[in-house]
């Protein structure tokens, strides 16, 4: 394996410390951090960066056209686009209520998707 | 005809207004009635589908319309009464409040105390002087959330961002994921304006490029968008000629600031404070008018949810003390923003009985590393805490001891300072 730099900007508190990290055969050396939390967070996101993926799908006879979801777990971030591409295809029908799960360990994640909001039907004569 | 009174009136049903209302109930006043022009509770939350909220109030990273459902299902429980679907349009010294209910008609509500959390609303072009066309295809970065994330529209294809506000970071993201190309996001100032957790997991993680010192010259296009020129910019912020390049885009999304929304305050004649855009208020954020109170981003944007939060249950715990009669015969101190202080909140405090730590939440003018941040009573300092750093784009909340209040309590007005710390270690 060829070495590697990566810079990467440390978010656990408002310093934003730049990171700088090179992977070695022999391991991964890590510099510019200006405290020991920084080294864990780089390594983290060197080698496996997760992110809580949050969107809306379809929804029939909602309130509103859309109903906003999110992954219960945060997700490997190459898995982003797959799981995007899951969403288009979904559609619920209200209502619905938040935390209720919508789909399963989406993309071979681990992770189920959730809504995160009451969606109540519409009502067939519209009130104000 | 819509008539009530009622002991609180909340005017505003997001979260500063849904936090006030819980925690007023939860002390136990009886009658709390929030008012809401939208159909809806929640505020701007529900169209804030990202996570990042409650971080510190919660201790848990929800999404906005999260946030919100918990309050709702919380005021819902605690039995505060809402009315949607009224803009309310006048408040009187008396507190009585008008407007208009899209069933009822005519709204008059008469309070024992008022609550203003109508939160802020977005700078336009109009605010920002861009020469060039007036094409389709120019949005503010919030409409653009609203179309993509509860209407279900595109705002177009190819993208560039002006401003490096969170809002505009959180769109450059969706847009991405929902197939759009964004090109760039260009800042007029040397930083960018947003939390660098956004500026990482929004525009890094994405290859997008964050322009700094760069701004948008020129727009071009008839009926659509076709592209916009874009300058470096001097420390001045004057475009440096020869410095052009043009960007093809449909679509200009604008994240260049939000204002506090004070059509209603302006109306009864709350004094406003031209640094925040919101009402000056004292540590229970009351504002000018004795009885009515603000919080949330209707007194200073907050960037953080949870700070609106905190902001509208002070309001709450001050409507509660008026009420009783507590808040009456106070001396008030005035607070002065010194070095690198853009704004400070409270801008004022008043002094009873009964002393009190007070939390003041500041925003610096420029970027610093190694501060002290300091309160002093003329040249005397009083009370100080260090930090590593400070960024506009974080507000620093510096809490000052009841110790070192009762120590200026017969200071006619005092200064908050944000200076290099002299033992640079
Ligand atoms: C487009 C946009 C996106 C944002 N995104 C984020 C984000 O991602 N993260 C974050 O932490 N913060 C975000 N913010 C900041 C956000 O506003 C605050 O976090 C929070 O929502 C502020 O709460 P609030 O209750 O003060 O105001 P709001 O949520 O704006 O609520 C104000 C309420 O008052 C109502 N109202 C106003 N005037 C009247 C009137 N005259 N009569 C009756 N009702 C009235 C409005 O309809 C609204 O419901 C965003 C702000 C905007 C404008
Ligand atoms: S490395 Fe440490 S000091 Fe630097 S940003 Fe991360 S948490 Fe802050």
């Amino acid at each position: 394996m060829k070495k590697t730099h990566k810079s990467i900007t440390c978010i656990l508190c408002p310093l934003g410390c730049k990171i700088m990290t090179i992977r070695k055969k022999t391991g991964i050396r890590v510099s510019g951090q200006k405290c020991a939390k920084g080294k864990d967070y780089a390594i983290q996101e060197l080698l496996n960066p997760t992110r809580v993926l949050t969107a809306t799908i379809k929804i029939k006879e909602g309130v509103l056209p859309l109903l906003p979801v999110r992954t219960n777990l945060p997700i490997l971030k190459d898995k982003i686009f797959e799981c995007i591409r899951n969403l288009s295809r979904l559609e619920v029908k209200a209502p619905t209520k938040m935390g209720e799960t919508i789909l399963k360990n989406i993309a071979d994640t681990g992770s189920d998707l959730i809504s995160t909001r009451d969606m109540e039907r519409v009502q067939c004569k519209q009130i104000m | 005809m819509y008539n009530i009174k009622v002991d609180i009136a909340i005017i505003g049903g997001g979260p500063a207004g849904l936090g006030a209302a819980c925690k007023a109930k939860k002390l136990g006043i009886k009658k709390v009635l929030i008012l809401e022009r939208d159909r809806e509770l929640g505020g701007i939350l529900p169209q804030c589908i990202h996570n990042g909220f409650g971080l510190l109030y919660f201790k848990e990273d929800l999404t906005g319309p999260e946030y919100a459902t918990r309050f709702i299902e919380e005021a819902d429980k605690l039995r505060v009464e809402a009315k949607l679907n009224t803009m309310l349009l006048e408040i009187t010294k008396d507190k009585r409040i008008f407007g208009l209910s899209s069933k009822e008609g005519l709204a008059q509500i008469t309070a024992k105390a008022v609550i203003l959390s109508m939160g802020c609303r977005e700078r336009t072009r109009g605010a920002l002087n861009i020469p060039g066309t007036r094409p389709a295809g120019i949005y503010t970065a919030g409409t653009a959330q609203r179309l993509v994330n509860m209407e279900n529209l595109l705002p177009g294809k190819n993208i560039v961002v002006l401003g490096s506000g969170d809002v505009g970071l959180i769109m450059a993201r969706r847009l991405t994921w929902v197939g759009a190309k964004v090109k760039a996001v260009v800042e007029i100032l040397p930083y960018p304006s947003g939390l660098t957790r956004n500026i990482v997991q929004c525009l890094e993680d994405y290859n997008i490029p964050l322009i700094l010192s760069h701004t948008v010259v020129d727009i071009h296009g008839q009926d659509r968008l076709k592209g916009v020129t874009i300058a470096k910019v001097d420390e001045n912020r004057n475009p440096i000629k020869g410095s052009e390049k043009f960007i093809p885009c449909d679509t200009l999304l604008l994240s260049v600031g939000l204002i506090p929304e004070n059509e209603l305050s302006k109306s009864v004649g709350i004094e406003l404070d031209k640094a925040t855009g919101g009402a000056f208020v004292d540590q229970y954020m009351q504002t000018s008018i004795p009885g009515i109170f603000a919080c949330g981003n209707v007194v200073q944007v907050y960037d953080l949810v949870d700070y609106v939060t905190e902001s509208a249950e002070i309001a709450a715990k001050g409507a509660n003390l008026f009420m009783k009669g507590k808040l009456k015969n106070h001396r008030t101190i005035a607070v002065e923003r010194g070095e690198n202080v853009q704004q400070v909140v409270p801008q004022r405090f008043s002094l009873g009985k009964q002393v009190e730590p007070i939390k003041f939440y500041i925003r610096v003018q420029h970027p610093q590393e190694k501060v002290k941040v300091a309160l002093y009573w003329g040249t005397k300092e009083i009370f100080s805490k260090k930090e590593l750093i400070v960024k506009p784009s974080e507000m620093v909340v510096f809490e000052v001891s009841d110790e070192a209040i009762r120590k200026i309590s017969k200071a006619e007005k005092v200064t908050i300072a944000v200076s290099k710390h002299e033992k640079n270690t």
